[in-house]
């Protein structure tokens, strides 16, 4: 039948991991709107809000784990080290960079807008957290782009 | 050949020379197998190898190791 063994396919390797991470951090953005619409449509549901939150907590958490190189505990300590090495490890410092400086730029935007225009707690909230790690997701897979070469 | 790795992380790469990838070929390794022996990603071997990531000194005695290649023979300062 071709079907793949269970342990196959409940265990990605960590080349499958890493592709993984590699290729659809893109998508972030794209969760990122998907949650705002959630959370602050004007005539949200408590619902759809949950939804909306819910969401965006599973992206946080994402991206606060590859950012941070967590380990994935069915993989051996060799997977675990591969996932987790160096070229991994620099992309996603300067990556945390980055966002971190995104969420300091965006603060101090809002703290000098609130002079003149009356800015809401949540709005502005969720906007400095996704700004810090929408930036450094989007930073880390720009300097993870594209496949290595060939190997020889 | 940086261009086709994708990233550059320039600040980290400007001075390190190194020719792994022709005592790569003299003993018949593909990255992925020399990755395997210093138990980091290909990506990792590489960028190291198109001198778009600068190793650490732990890494680069791996990969010495792993080659059987005296570290000052691998990687060189270049100016």
């Amino acid at each position: 039948m071709g079907y793949r063994k269970k342990a196959e396919f409940d265990q990605p390797t960590a080349e499958d991991f890493e592709d993984t991470r590699r290729n659809w951090i893109w998508i972030f953005p794209l969760l990122a709107l998907q949650q705002a619409t959630l959370i602050f449509r004007e005539d949200g549901r408590s619902f759809t809000a949950y939804l909306g939150i819910a969401v965006f907590t599973v992206v946080v958490l994402t991206l606060i784990a590859i950012l941070s190189g967590w380990g994935a505990r069915w993989m051996s300590k060799r997977d675990n080290a591969i996932l987790n090495d160096e070229w991994h490890r620099a992309v996603s410092g300067d990556a945390s960079r980055w966002g971190l400086a995104a969420t300091s730029l965006m603060g101090v935007g809002f703290v000098i807008a609130d002079r003149w225009v009356a800015l809401d707690a949540g709005e502005t909230t969720w906007v400095m957290v996704n700004a810090g790690l929408l930036t450094a997701g989007l930073r880390y897979a720009w300097l993870n782009r594209g496949d290595p070469d060939d190997d020889e | 050949m940086r261009g086709s790795t994708g990233a550059t992380l320039t600040t980290m790469s400007e001075a390190l020379g190194n020719r792994i990838k022709e005592r790569r070929s003299e003993l018949g390794l593909t990255q992925a197998e020399l990755a395997e022996l210093c138990l980091v990603s290909r990506k990792t071997i590489n960028t190291v190898e198109n001198g778009v990531f600068v190793p650490s000194t732990v890494l680069a005695l791996k990969i010495s190791a792993a080659l059987s290649e005296p570290v000052e023979r691998l990687f060189w300062l270049e100016h």
